[in-house]
């Protein structure tokens, strides 16, 4: 595997995500083997043809040369064929290897103890699944494939050359080494410092050229649209630099294969002379000696690419080591927990739950606790506003009260228990966090539903929906709950939006609901009211009283009169009083 | 980029812009060489290198086929013709520096292409104003970012490619013809067919492939859906079974893919075989000759050395197909949006502000699905705070923006009504002299780099330490200097420091600046309710002060402190 063993510094986090690609050894090498079977027919044809010329000048007999003939007929053809046939199994086993990849990256996600999937941006989650995923994809494409088949290739030139001149071999043996280890070291060069300019230099342009976009107006209406396009057009200078100093290597990698040609072609002539004076080799093989070098390469050709995209793929099987965590790494093929699925399932469904948080702190990294020193205390049926400045960490304390966040200090107890004690699937039975930014499915507005609870029957889905202010939404849909909603809910407005989650939230009736902003995008009338019937105790028209409700809202003067408020930030502080 | 990279990733990222235009375009874009310089040089540079590279091919097979026919028939030595082995050597060395300086001139090319092309991308499109970006905003700001890095392996991997096949093929058949016409002829058939056979499958499996695109771009909108949706799955504690949905909808959209593949691959398939054909018939041609000794030695030797490297540049062509469509429809997409004029500036100087009213009249602006604002009717009188209500998606910033004369509207007009009662269109009015007199604070605050101090002192050349310092008390933006200095960096964009604490610096800078309108975008947005108080005393102060002020409104307090009230719809 001359490509891989040529570039140094092997990544252990592209050898993890090589394995997570489960490619399957048949598969590969089959592709492997269509792909020699393409370049070898090149190089039998280019072999051949040249014996058949030379012989054929020594006029033998026609019928000598029939072999070489149907040979050269047959080879012609065979390229285009293993060619069609190797683009296929190569392609086959890629795509075979970024479905698997991408499944266990769902399930180490899925099964991630820790905060990584809670603060994880969306657009990123799709760059790592979608992108980095396919970019390794292309690694065996580009690189695996390429890489093994040249080793190949290099064995069969040189079986070829040996039995012709030893001294040829040896300049060939050079020659290969030149286009198959320094090429390809040099193109990696390159690679990895343009890499470091898209990193470092060109995200600074993304950003400027951003910036000036979205701010075109702004920047406009100030006269300061001249000056920022003048800063851009600095950083972009600098970020040119960058890129230019890996412009040298990748020219020096594309010039190894004529390199190789030149030593390859010279000493083959040279030894072809004393050969033929010697009465060593037959026309033919002489003819062999003098043309074939010039058409010995062709595998060698796409290494400087395969190492690119090595250092490519390099960096992504990086990303993705980040995503998953290095300690939990996906288990290739990791056997699901079918009876763990879907809630309702294994799992008592508890009526009501004690929650608790002792000397609680908070956040996202333990440098900058968002709060600190919490105790909370939420017998069944209490209800709880939060409030505080943007950035106080409301949303860290429901993240943290949900068990999706781990304490930094303290603990979250339900009915007693740690949270990081019980088994997942029982936290999660008990408390259930409903995110602002929480995900609307590409399906059905009753499978949107059904989500939080999978034996949901229509009258409950429609009494829900009537509930949090949807049952004038609903006639103007053309089937119905059946409707089909767009990808994450574009095709409703936000005020829809926000009541179809808060409409989940009401169709759970779990023991401890927590509401990160649910009136947000409401106008203010109902978004107050619905906010009422949350936090009121005496109202259940949306949870039921023996349910556990914290909400989070930027409306202090909408909750209701005796409910206790959590006063968050600025900083770490909190006092709790009652409204 | 192979055909089966750019078919299997349709959707990821960049979603359907990636799956292959059939629109066919030429092999270069001749805007592109006409405005861009370094595009241009790069052509003519590859051409030459081509021409280079030509000779070289051909040196090459006369030297080996004359080295090689002494041997075998004068039984010569190479050793004794140091000439012709100093020339062969020469050739191939030529060759080797003609293809370094051709790679790295075209990354060279690449890099000045793309530098100029995105500044001249981003400073149009901001020149076009809000409405270059209403429609495509996304496709604008993927065309300035990664959309125009497409041109790198376009002018780097294809254009040479191309050009050597422009050289290369031709001047090799030449050659062979020469040398022996009747495998020239042999090459002149079989060259016409590849470009034949290219369209013939092309068309078959057009549609073929179009409809399994769409497939598994739906496929792959189901599966982002579900990896979206993992967050949401797990607070609800449903994140365990979705696996496998991942598994089988990946598998069929593989098999979807794979489907695609089938047919996009027999084109490279029909490229290969013809080639590889022509050159085995020439050589069985030759040979079937050299038998019957109706040739020469060193003519064959020299066209079975060329028949290979008259096909070479056409297959490589093939092979870089992608990357010249992704970076044609990049280059395109970047002209097509220089062809869009901006607005023409008026030639007449604005009156001033401090005694004039602004008005919409009947203004209706065109948005998604519908007109946004329609129909639009206001008068903002000077001194006075008028309020701009309505609900998200009415068009209130946009009627803001056709009011200042950044956007012109589908119907109906801004003008600008002077002291003595003469109305002006604002589209005569020369926009310098407007935004002079105007602070336009949108909701996302945009501030110039520099320091705490440097960047307050730059609304009001001359500004006195003591005004500053009210003006930071005003806006509550002392806290921050307490905390931070006044030399703190804020970066460029304010990047530096919280969003909250940016607006706070652009409300002090509103305070500041002498300009008689101040228009303020939703400025309570994403505030908590001492941070509003803020902005509700300083709208207060700045009616005192005389000026005029615009402010979008979303909430109630906010439009409890505006004189006038105007509520803005669109059309449903």
């Amino acid at each position: 595997m001359s490509a891989r063993t040529a570039v140094p510094a092997s990544s252990p986090a592209l050898r993890r995500a090589e394995s997570a690609l489960e490619i399957p050894r048949a598969r590969l090498l089959a592709a492997v083997l269509a792909a020699c079977a393409t370049l070898g027919s090149a190089f039998a044809l280019a072999a051949v043809s040249a014996y058949l010329v030379t012989r054929a000048w020594t006029m033998p007999p026609v019928l000598d040369l029939t072999v070489a003939v149907v040979a050269v007929r047959a080879l012609g053809i065979s390229r285009g064929v293993f060619r069609w046939l190797e683009r296929m199994l190569t392609h086959d086993v890629a795509l075979r290897g970024v479905v698997s990849l991408r499944t266990n990256l769902f399930t180490a996600l899925a099964a991630r103890r820790d905060d990584a999937l809670t603060r994880l941006r969306r657009g990123e989650l799709l760059a790592r699944l979608g992108d980095d995923a396919q970019e390794l994809g292309d690694h065996v494409i580009k690189a695996v494939v390429p890489g093994l088949v040249s080793v190949v290739m290099a064995v069969a030139v040189l079986v070829t050359f040996a039995p012709l001149s030893l001294p040829a071999t040896a300049v060939m043996l050079a020659a290969l080494v030149l286009a198959s280890v320094l090429a390809p070291l040099a193109a990696h060069r390159a690679a990895r410092l343009s890499e470091q300019a898209v990193l470092t230099t060109r995200s600074a342009v993304t950003a400027q050229a951003l910036e000036i976009l979205d701010d075109a107006t702004a920047l406009r209406v100030d006269g300061r649209l001249e000056e920022a396009l003048a800063d851009l057009r600095s950083t972009q200078s600098a970020h040119d630099a960058a890129i230019d100093r890996a412009a040298l290597p990748a020219a020096v990698a594309a010039t190894a294969v004529p390199l190789a040609i030149l030593l390859a072609a010279t000493g083959s002539v040279l030894a072809a002379g004393g050969l033929w004076l010697d009465g060593g080799a037959s026309a033919g093989q002489i003819g062999m000696l003098l043309l074939l070098p010039l058409s010995s390469f062709e595998a060698a050709t796409a290494l400087p690419a395969a190492a690119t995209q090595r250092a490519r793929s390099r960096a992504a099987a990086e990303r993705l080591a980040d995503l998953v965590g290095t300690s939990d790494a996906p288990a290739p093929s990791a056997p699901t927990d079918a009876a763990s699925a879907p809630a309702g399932g294994a799992v008592p469904h508890p009526r009501s739950a004690a929650l608790r948080a002792v000397g609680l702190d908070a956040g996202w990294s333990p440098q900058s606790p968002r709060l600190e020193a919490l105790d909370l205390d939420l017998p069944p049926g209490s209800r709880l506003a939060v409030v505080g400045p943007s950035g106080c960490g409301k949303s860290t304390l429901l993240a943290t009260l949900a068990g999706l966040l781990d304490p930094l200090a303290g603990q979250v107890e339900l009915d007693g228990h740690d949270l990081r004690a019980l088994p997942p699937a029982q936290v999660r039975a008990a408390v259930t966090l409903f995110a602002e930014d929480a995900h609307l499915f590409a399906t059905t507005v009753r499978e949107n539903l059904r989500v939080v609870r999978g034996d949901l029957e229509d009258e409950e889905a429609l009494a829900a929906l009537a509930a949090v202010g949807l049952e004038g939404w609903l006639p103007t849909l053309p089937h119905g709950l059946d409707t089909m909603l767009g990808p994450d809910g574009t095709t409703v407005s936000g005020g829809e939006r926000r009541r179809l989650l808060l409409a989940r939230a009401v169709l759970r009736r779990g023991p401890v609901l927590l509401l990160d902003e649910p009136t947000e995008h409401l106008d203010t009338e109902r978004g107050d009211a619905l906010l009422h019937a949350l936090l009121a105790p005496e109202d259940d028209s949306l949870v039921p009283a023996t349910s556990t409700v914290v909400v989070v809202t930027h409306r202090p003067e909408a909750i209701p009169r005796g409910t206790a408020v959590l006063h968050l930030g600025p900083g770490p502080a909190h006092r709790i009083e009652e409204s | 980029m192979t055909a089966a990279t750019t078919a299997a990733a349709a959707g990821s990222g960049a979603g359907p812009a990636t799956a292959p235009r059939r629109a066919r375009r030429a092999p270069l874009d001749p805007r592109l060489l006409r405005e861009v310089r370094a595009a241009r040089r790069h052509v003519v540079r590859n051409v030459a290198l081509g021409l280079v590279q030509s000779a070289c091919v051909i040196v090459t097979a006369l030297v080996i086929a004359r080295l090689g026919a002494d041997l075998l028939v004068d039984r010569e030595l190479p050793q004794n013709a140091p000439g012709a082995l100093a020339l062969l050597v020469a050739a191939l060395a030529v060759r080797a520096g003609a293809i370094l300086l051709e790679q790295r001139g075209a990354h060279r090319a690449a890099t000045a292409a793309i530098g100029e092309l995105r500044g001249r991308i981003v400073g149009h499109a901001a020149q076009l104003g809000p409405r270059g970006g209403a429609g495509r905003g996304a496709d604008l700001t993927a065309l300035a970012t990664t959309g125009i890095e497409k041109l790198r392996p376009y002018l780097v991997g294809y254009v040479p490619q191309l050009m050597l096949a422009l050289t290369v093929t031709p001047l090799c058949l030449l050659a062979i013809a020469l040398l022996d016409p009747l495998s020239a002829l042999i090459a002149a058939f079989t060259l016409p067919l590849i470009p034949v056979f290219m369209i013939l499958v092309g068309t078959l499996t057009v549609g073929r492939s179009e409809r399994l695109l769409a497939d598994m771009r739906t496929l792959w909108s189901q599966l982002l859906d579900l990896v979206e949706g993992l967050p949401t799955l797990r607070s609800l504690g449903r994140e365990r079974g979705p696996e496998s949905a991942v598994r089988a909808l990946g598998d069929r959209h593989r098999a979807s893919a794979m489907g695609s593949l089938r047919y996009a691959f027999l084109s490279s398939m029909v490229l290969e075989l013809l080639a590889t054909l022509c050159v085995a018939l020439i050589a069985v041609s030759i040979g079937l000759r050299l038998v019957g000794g109706d040739m020469e030695l060193a003519p064959a030797l020299a066209v079975l050395v060329l028949a290979p490297e008259v096909y070479q540049p056409l297959r490589n062509v093939g092979s870089q197909y992608h990357a010249s469509t992704d970076g044609l429809a990049a280059v395109s997409a970047a002209f097509a949006l220089f062809d869009e004029e901006p607005a023409a500036d008026g030639s007449v100087p604005a009156p001033d502000l401090r005694a004039s009213a602004l008005a919409l009249r009947g203004v209706s602006v065109r948005s998604r699905d519908g007109e946004a604002p329609q129909r639009a009717e206001l008068v903002v009188r000077p001194g006075r705070v008028t309020a701009l209500t309505g609900p998200s998606g009415a068009g209130k910033t946009t009627a803001m923006q056709v009011m200042l004369g950044l956007l012109e509207p589908a119907a109906g007009r801004a003008e600008v009504i002077s002291a003595d009662g003469v109305a002006s269109d604002v589209r005569a009015l020369q926009r310098r002299s407007l935004w002079d007199q105007v602070t336009l604070l949108p909701q996302r605050p945009v501030l110039p780099p520099g320091t705490l101090r440097s960047v307050l002192a730059d609304a009001r050349p001359g500004v006195s330490r003591a005004e500053l310092e009210a003006a930071a008390a005003a806006t509550g933006l002392d806290q921050v200097i307490a905390e931070r200095g006044w030399e703190a960096d804020l970066g460029r964009g304010g990047g530096g420091i919280s969003l909250g604490e940016r607006q706070r610096l652009a409300l002090a800078r509103a305070l500041l600046t002498p300009c008689p309108l101040v228009v303020l975008d939703e400025p309570t947005a994403h505030l908590d309710g001492a941070a509003e108080q803020v902005v509700l005393d300083l709208i207060r102060r700045l009616r005192e002060e005389g000026r005029t002020v615009v402010v979008i409104a979303h909430r109630s307090r906010l439009v409890d402190v505006a004189d006038d009230v105007v509520s803005v719809e669109a059309s449903r």
